[in-house]
């Protein structure tokens, strides 16, 4: 008797799509720039008070881009690891710092150490509006053709490195974007 | 509710203030302060989610220059705003949430309609920089076909399915029990 059968397998299909919605997070909310040219980037910078930091800087190569802010509690979680990986790696990590106090980022910075080629800082936070953050930390990966490849939402770990970052990074040293 | 926010941020630091001096004064302020204070905590709460800062008093500026607007670019303002998820507190619209981020996307929001552009150049803005998530309305495309079409799919479906039993059911044979319910013996018959 098939049609017996039917209710049930509704049930079965159901109890599967809320089971994956269990583990799905709402807050992973896709990023429309992947795979599209990184958004213009032009601030004062944080660290060399009237020079200006854009995307020149790091045009032709792959670069990080790390949204982060003094009061962001996320941001502090992932420094030690930013700073180390910052030696490790041969690209440059390019900060944002998003809506901040310049004298308290500029502090951290001393404190805690800087794994940044260059800060932009983002007092009204327009710039992080065109790269579509709505938290931090961010961490984007730009490949060398200006192309966004990546968004990390939350603290940079090693695993979510090795797993996220560095197989895309390879491919970029493979030429094959 | 904009208007209880704002007159409850003094209220609360006031009120909290006055818990740790005298709780007997602070259980006499009564609950309306009680509530005020829990909102504020909510919100505060929020704020930390989406970014530390001065929440009332740019907001306070937001509001002249939605003032300062022509009377029907205000009503896009407010509409346009109610229709724009904030994605920090994401069951919030942007007019309803003191998020920083949302409170950053009103003045995105304002500056465009004070420099003429239409409702539509607005959107197309923020689902660039974040998706169709940002609208709480969702747009017909290949992705949400299933969510627009589903719940008239579904209607159709159980209206096709209770015509084919009840039109089989009419074919049936009566059973033939005589005295009690002759619809439960039919239904024995049917699986």
């Amino acid at each position: 008797m098939p049609r017996a059968l039917i209710p049930a397998l509704i049930f079965v299909a159901l109890v599967v799509f809320f089971f994956r919605g269990l583990s799905l997070n709402p807050r992973e909310v896709p990023s429309p720039f992947i795979d599209k040219p990184a958004p213009t980037f032009s601030l004062p910078s944080l660290t060399a008070p009237g020079t200006i930091v854009d995307a020149k800087l790091w045009a032709g190569r792959a670069a990080l881009v790390n949204v982060w802010a003094t009061w962001c509690a996320g941001c502090l979680e992932e420094h030690a690891f930013l700073v180390a990986l910052s030696e490790q790696i041969d690209l440059p990590i390019i900060g944002l710092d998003w809506k901040d106090d310049a004298e308290k980022a500029r502090a951290w910075l001393n404190q805690l150490g800087n794994p940044y080629a260059s800060v932009g800082f983002d007092a009204e936070g327009r710039t992080a509006i065109d790269w579509g953050v709505y938290g931090a930390p961010e961490t984007f990966l730009i490949g060398p053709d200006g192309v966004i490849r990546h968004k990390h939402l939350g603290p940079l770990t090693p695993a979510i490195w090795a797993r996220d970052f560095e197989p895309r990074i390879a491919r970029f040293n493979e030429g094959t974007p | 509710m904009k208007h209880l926010f704002f007159g409850g941020a003094p209220s609360v630091v006031e009120a909290l203030g006055q818990r740790v001096r005298s709780p007997a004064k602070w259980r006499r302020e009564g609950t309306v302060r009680i509530a005020n204070a829990l909102v504020m905590m909510l919100i505060l709460g929020c704020l930390a989610a989406g970014g530390g800062g001065s929440g009332p008093v740019q907001a306070s500026t937001e509001l002249e220059q939605v003032a300062a607007l022509a009377p029907e670019d205000q009503e896009r303002f407010r509409t346009l705003t109610r229709e724009i998820r904030c994605l920090v507190c994401q069951n919030q619209s942007i007019a309803d949430s003191h998020a920083e981020l949302a409170q950053d996307l009103r003045r995105e929001v304002l500056e465009r309609i004070a420099n003429g552009q239409s409702d539509a150049e607005i959107l197309d803005f923020l689902v660039t920089r974040y998706g169709d998530f940002v609208l709480y309305k969702p747009p017909l495309n290949q992705n949400t076909l299933l969510l627009w079409a589903g719940p008239g799919a579904l209607v159709l479906l159980g209206t096709l399915v209770f015509f084919r039993v009840v039109r089989t059911r009419a074919a049936m044979p009566m059973a033939p029990a005589v005295d009690a319910a002759p619809e439960n013996a039919q239904d024995g018959q049917d699986t």
